[in-house]
C-alpha cells in the first residue's frame, strides 16, 4: 500500500524508522540534484543531503501536516536553508585562506554527460552544450539558480518556490523571467532549434 | 524585434503553465501577431529543453550509504564527530597561543622584567653612589684618561680618573698627612700608592676651602696606608682608606645647619626636637614659639649639640615633617685660630718681657702707673684673645642647628593629599597601560589563533572526518 509523503513523516514521529527510509529513497535523488545544481560540488551536495536528513529527524516533533503545505516543500525549504549555510561556510573559508575551494582540481566536478561514444561529433557538441548550460547556471545569482532548479528540475509550482525561498508569487515569477534571459543569452549559440522557427 | 518586457514576462510564466486565463488568451493573441515573440518562446522552449537533458545526477551507492549512516546512525556519532572536532579546535588554539605566547607575549614580559630590574638596580646604585659619600670610609681613584664619576659631594668618597680634567678631585699634601678637596682638577699621572701622591706632577689649581663649599669634606687624616690591585693591569687602583674627619683635633671646623621644616603639629615637633638634642648630649640655645595671622603654629629652635652628633641629630630633625629646606655649612677657622693663638703667644711673650723688666724695680707711684699703664693693653690683648679662642673652641666642640617648624596649612595637606591621589591615579593608569600593552598583543593573538583554529577545523573536517 502506498503510502503518501505525510504519512511516512507521521509513521517516523512514531518511531517507525523504515518510514524515513523510505523518505530518504524518494527523496535523495532529488535533494541531492537540487543542492548539486546550487552549489556545484558534489561532497557539498552531499554533505547538504546528509545534513538535510539530519535536520528532518531533529525537527520530526516540530512538522505537523498541512493541506497547504506539501512535505515536499518543507524538505525543500529545509535544503535550501543548509545550502545557504554551506555557502557561507565556503566564503568563510575562501575568507580565511584566500582562494576558492571549488577551484581546486580535487573539487571541480563535472556533471554526468550523456554517453553517445557512436556519434564522436554529436557527443562532441552535447558536452560543448553542457559545459556551457553548466558555466551559465553557475553564473545566476543564487536565488535566481536556486529558483530556476527549483522549477525546471524540480517541478515545484511557483506557490511551493515562493515558499521554499520565502518570497512573493510576483517575485517568484520575476526571478524565473530574469533567470531564463540571462540563460537564452548565454547559450543563444546553442539554440539551433529556435533559429529554424 | 518586439521589446515588450511585460509580454516577455508574461511568456516566462506561459511556458509554465502559470498565467491567468485571461492573461493566457492575450498572450496566445500576442504570439499569432508577433514573430519576435514567437521566436522568443521558442528560444525559452529550447532553453528548458537544454536544461532538461541534463537533469539527473545519481547518488553513489557508497554515498548513498554514508548519508544514510550518517542520519541514521544516530546522533551519536554526529557528537562523537562533534567532540573530535571540538578537540581539534581547541588543541589547535591551546597550541597556537602557546606559540604566540612564547614568541610574542613571553619576550615583551621579558623586557617588562628586565626593563624593572634596570629601574631597581638604577635606583639602587643610584642610592648606593649617593650615600656612599657618607657612609663609604673609602675612596677609589682610577688612572686613565678621565674622570669617570664623583661622589664626593659629602667629602668622604670618590671616584677619580687619572689624567682628566674634572671637579672635585683631590690633592695629597704629605707634609701634614692630610688631603683636601680641590674645586679643580689633576692631571696624575701615577698614583701607584698614597703616600706618592704629593710627588705625582698633577697640578693644583687652587685650594678648596671649606668656606667656598657648603656640604663638602672635612679635612681628613692621610691614609695610613693604600693598596693596589695588579688585576686591572692597565688601569692601577688605588684605594685609599681615609680615617674618618677627627674636628677640633688639630684642625677647626665650625659646622652649623638650618632647618625648615613643615610638620602637622609644630608643639610635638618642638617637643620631639628638644628630646633628640637632650638624647645626643646637646642643649636648647634659644627658642621661640609663635602663632601666625593664619593660626598656624611656628617654633624656631636654635640647637647646640656636640660636632660628632651633628649629622646624627640633623638626620633625625628631618624625619619630624616635610623638609622644605636644609642649609648646612662648615666654617675652617684652623688658619685664624692659629693666627689668634700665634698673636696670643706673642703678646704673652711680649706681657711676660715687659713684666720681667718691671719686676722688683723701685720707682714711684708715677712711675708704677704708667708702667701698669703700659702693661694694660698687652692684658686686654691676652684676654681678648683668650675670649675670641674660647669661643672657637666652643663653636668648634659644639655646632649649632638652628630649625623652624611650621605648621602645614590645611590647604597645604589638601594640596598633598591631592597629590598623593594624583600620583596614585598615574601609578594605576601605568599599570593599566601595562596591563593592556600586554593585553592587545594577547588579544590579537586570540584572534588570530581563533582563525587558525578555524581554518584547522574545516580543513580536517573536509579532508578526513567527512570522508
Amino acid at each position: 500500500m502506498h503510502k503518501t509523503d505525510e504519512e511516512l513523516m507521521m509513521g517516523y514521529r512514531s518511531g517507525d524508522t523504515s518510514c524515513l527510509e523510505e523518505i530518504f529513497g524518494r527523496y535523495k535523488k532529488q535533494i541531492f540534484n537540487y543542492a548539486f545544481k546550487v552549489l556545484t560540488n558534489r561532497a557539498d551536495a552531499e554533505e547538504a543531503v546528509s545534513e538535510s536528513f539530519y535536520i528532518l529527524t531533529g525537527k520530526k516533533e516540530a512538522y505537523k501536516p498541512d493541506p497547504q503545505a506539501k512535505f515536499s516543500t518543507w524538505l525543500y525549504t529545509i535544503t535550501h536553508n543548509v545550502c545557504i549555510d554551506l555557502i557561507r561556510k565556503r566564503k568563510r573559508v575562501i575568507f580565511i585562506w584566500g582562494v576558492k575551494r571549488d577551484k581546486d582540481s580535487d573539487c571541480e566536478e563535472q556533471w554526468d554527460l550523456p554517453d553517445n561514444k557512436d556519434l564522436p561529433d554529436q557527443a562532441a557538441e552535447q558536452n560543448d552544450c553542457a559545459a556551457a548550460v553548466k558555466k551559465a547556471l553557475e553564473k545566476l545569482p543564487l536565488e535566481m539558480k536556486e529558483a530556476l532548479v527549483l522549477r525546471e528540475y524540480q517541478q515545484l509550482s511557483y506557490d511551493e518556490i515562493g515558499k521554499v525561498l520565502n518570497c512573493t508569487l510576483e517575485k517568484v515569477k520575476i526571478l524565473l523571467f530574469r533567470a531564463r534571459e540571462r540563460l537564452r543569452i548565454e547559450l543563444l549559440p546553442f539554440m539551433k532549434e529556435a533559429d529554424n522557427v | 524585434m518586439c521589446n515588450n518586457q511585460k509580454m516577455r514576462e508574461w511568456l516566462s510564466a506561459y511556458l509554465d503553465g502559470q498565467l491567468s486565463q485571461q492573461e493566457k488568451i492575450e498572450v496566445d493573441v500576442h504570439l499569432n501577431e508577433c514573430n519576435d515573440c514567437k521566436k522568443y518562446y521558442a528560444q525559452l522552449q529550447s532553453l528548458r529543453k537544454m536544461l532538461s537533458k541534463y537533469a539527473q545526477e545519481e547518488l553513489s551507492p557508497d554515498s548513498e550509504q554514508k548519508i544514510k549512516n550518517d542520519f541514521l546512525g544516530g546522533k551519536l556519532k554526529r557528537e562523537a564527530v562533534m567532540k573530535k572536532k571540538i578537540l581539534i579546535s581547541a588543541g589547535s588554539v591551546a597550541l597556537t597561543l602557546v606559540l604566540v605566547f612564547v614568541f610574542a607575549v613571553q619576550p615583551m614580559v621579558k623586557r617588562g622584567i628586565s626593563g624593572r630590574l634596570k629601574e631597581s638596580s638604577a635606583k639602587i646604585s643610584g642610592g648606593a653612589g649617593y650615600s656612599a659619600g657618607s657612609t663609604n670610609d673609602s675612596f677609589t681613584v682610577y688612572e686613565g684618561d678621565a674622570l669617570l664619576a664623583t661622589v664626593a659631594q659629602h667629602g668622604s668618597a670618590s671616584v677619580l680618573k687619572k689624567g682628566g680634567a674634572a671637579n672635585n678631585g683631590f690633592r695629597w699634601e704629605s707634609a701634614d698627612g692630610a688631603y683636601r678637596h680641590t674645586d679643580y682638577a689633576m692631571a696624575a699621572k701615577s698614583f701607584s700608592n698614597a703616600q706618592s701622591l704629593d710627588s705625582a706632577d698633577y697640578a693644583v689649581r687652587r685650594y678648596w676651602t671649606s668656606a667656598s663649599r657648603s656640604t663638602a669634606m672635612a679635612p681628613m687624616q692621610a691614609p695610613a696606608s693604600a693598596q693596589v690591585y695588579p688585576e686591572y693591569s692597565d688601569v692601577p687602583i688605588v684605594i685609599v682608606e681615609p680615617y674618618l674627619p677627627q674636628s677640633g683635633n688639630g684642625e677647626k671646623v665650625i659646622y652649623s645647619a638650618a632647618a625648615y621644616i613643615k610638620v602637622k603639629d609644630a608643639q610635638a615637633a618642638y617637643d620631639r626636637a628638644a628630646q633628640i638634642t637632650r638624647e645626643n648630649k646637646g642643649f636648647l640655645g634659644s627658642t621661640n614659639f609663635e602663632q601666625t595671622s593664619d593660626g598656624k603654629a611656628v617654633a624656631h629652635m636654635m640647637l647646640r649639640v656636640p660636632r660628632e652628633k651633628f649629622e646624627t641629630v640633623l638626620n633625625a630633625l628631618r624625619t619630624l615633617g616635610d623638609v622644605k629646606g636644609v642649609n648646612s655649612s662648615n666654617v675652617d677657622i684652623s688658619q685664624q685660630y692659629q693666627e689668634l693663638t700665634q698673636q696670643l703667644d706673642n703678646a704673652k711673650v711680649v706681657y711676660d718681657k715687659m713684666v720681667a723688666a718691671f719686676k722688683d724695680k723701685k720707682t714711684d707711684i708715677e712711675k708704677a702707673q704708667r708702667m701698669e699703664s703700659a702693661l694694660t693693653p698687652y692684658l686686654l690683648r691676652i684676654e681678648a684673645l683668650r675670649n675670641q679662642l674660647a669661643v672657637y673652641d666652643n663653636q668648634v666642640m659644639m655646632s649649632t642647628i638652628t630649625v623652624t617648624f611650621e605648621e602645614s596649612s590645611l590647604h597645604t595637606f589638601l594640596k598633598h593629599d591631592f597629590e598623593d591621589i594624583h600620583a596614585q591615579m598615574a601609578q594605576k593608569a601605568a599599570t593599566a597601560l601595562k596591563s593592556l600593552a600586554l593585553m592587545v598583543p594577547a588579544f590579537i593573538a586570540f584572534v588570530v589563533a581563533l582563525l587558525c583554529a578555524l581554518a584547522v577545523w574545516n580543513f580536517l573536517k573536509d579532508k578526513f572526518i567527512k570522508k
